[in-house]
């Protein structure tokens, strides 16, 4: 980045607040007596849900490569597929291939008739609770929340605290409007995807338009998580499967640089390639470069240094690369206007 | 490889394992050993634990290892699985 596009929207995503207008955001809404049946067709996850609860899976392709990045959502018996996903892509008909014997749902594309606006930053839930009401105080890390304009989900891929508000598309510029003006006190930042994309790359979350791009299946991804290992039968699971038997030798790690780097260039270790990078940033906080490689076993793992590429130092690290503000922010006690000016948003050590 | 990058990768892969070891059996979580990826959040959307958890993880990893974690660092270095490896080889090791 450094000091280029995106740089002041970068540091109101790690200092105050930052707005986006999420346009590669999709929301599907599942209604039907079916609904989780067919969600719990296509996620490789448990779908149980507690009703207002959300939770982050991927869906797979045949070769178990993730083709989305996805949250799985319930509000009564209503099911939402909230996430990132080609436009490219028509979920609705993929997910159609893949509802076996189950029938009883219908999907409605939210997209058509709503829009996202997110808020990024580690006093985000102040704005949203001065802008829509104090309630979105109670609203735990990955849940949602209907409200009488249209639905709150407090989620997040940026380390801070994160809330994607769904509107209806006739009050685009009515709620635009109301939330700049409501971020004035907190210094609000309009941003784009690229400040949101260096903060994912800072805190090791996958990004389809980055790490998505490489093939990679979730154990080279380090998302296993995201996965569970009870369930025998979801699209990619003979995938998974095979892999999980035959092992894997390499995953993505962590690093950090002092000079840039390309996508691709090789990780040497004594004259030998022992990866490659998948991706780089610059980062504003660590004054440095850092990325995700894709590194042979058994050099994959953090706290390892001796490599070099293209001749300069590199290290491998544990990720999170930084220490987010939002950690250290209690809504009980803090504020954007009683913030501490100094505090130390330096590396973790 | 040099022996020194030998011995870190051993401590790191031996440290891995006692680490996910205590993870599933303290917390019972569904995952084989072999699930859980050094990078995995403990928190939030990862592992998706809860302070209690933090709680019975610090007592755990104090006994295994036989080190002693204060508030302040447990607190830093409760992120991953991995930032809890770097506390415990930094406790153990020194700069190893």
């Amino acid at each position: 980045m450094p000091e280029e596009n995106g740089y002041e929207g970068y540091l109101a995503i790690r200092n105050s607040v930052a707005l986006e207008e999420e346009t590669d955001l999709h929301c599907l809404l599942i209604k039907g007596k079916d609904a989780f049946k067919i969600l719990d067709q296509i996620c490789p996850c448990n779908v149980f849900l507690q009703n207002g609860q959300m939770k982050h899976t991927l869906l797979l392709d045949e070769h178990a490569v993730p083709f989305a990045d996805v949250y799985i959502c319930r509000k009564w018996e209503d099911a939402y597929l909230l996430g990132y996903w080609p436009s490219s892509i028509n979920m609705i008909d993929w997910i159609n291939r893949h509802q076996g014997s189950v029938s009883d749902y219908a999907i409605i594309d939210l997209n058509e008739s709503n829009f996202f606006l997110t808020l990024n930053g580690p006093y985000a839930w102040e704005l949203c609770a001065n802008a829509i009401g104090p309630e979105i105080l109670g609203m735990p890390y990955l849940s949602i929340m209907m409200q009488n304009f249209g639905m709150v989900f407090r989620a997040g891929i940026t380390g801070e605290y994160g809330y994607h508000l769904m509107f209806p598309a006739e009050q685009k510029k009515e709620w635009t409007d109301l939330l700049l003006e409501a971020g004035k006190p907190f210094d609000l930042v309009v941003t784009d995807r690229t400040a949101r994309a260096q903060c994912t790359l800072e805190n090791f979350f996958f990004d389809l338009n980055r790490e998505g791009q490489h093939l990679l299946t979730p154990p080279e991804l380090q998302l296993q998580w995201r996965l569970s290992r009870q369930k025998e039968k979801y699209p990619g699971s003979e995938a998974m499967q095979s892999i999980r038997e035959k092992g894997w030798n390499k995953r993505l790690t962590c690093f950090i640089t002092k000079n840039s780097a390309q996508v691709n260039d090789e990780i040497i270790y004594e004259k030998e390639s022992v990866g490659r990078v998948i991706s780089i940033g610059y980062s504003p906080l660590r004054k440095e470069f850092i990325g995700k490689a894709l590194i042979e076993k058994p050099f994959w793992h953090a706290g390892l240094s001796g490599f070099h590429i293209n001749n300069q130092e590199l290290e491998t690290i544990s990720a999170p690369a930084i220490d987010n503000r939002s950690i250290h922010v209690n809504l009980n006690l803090d504020s954007y206007f009683t913030r501490n000016e100094n505090h130390d948003e330096s590396l973790r050590q | 490889m040099q022996t020194a990058l030998k011995k870190r990768i051993e401590i790191r892969e031996s440290t891995m394992i006692d680490v996910a070891e205590i993870l599933i059996s303290a917390l019972h979580l569904k995952f084989e050993p072999g699930d859980l990826d050094p990078d995995t959040p403990l928190f939030g959307s990862g592992l998706g634990l809860d302070s209690v958890d933090a709680v019975v993880i610090i007592v755990e990893l104090e006994s295994r290892f036989n080190i002693s974690i204060s508030e302040e660092e447990g607190k830093n270095a409760l992120r991953t699985i991995n930032t809890l490896i770097d506390l415990i080889i930094r406790k153990k090791y020194g700069n190893a």
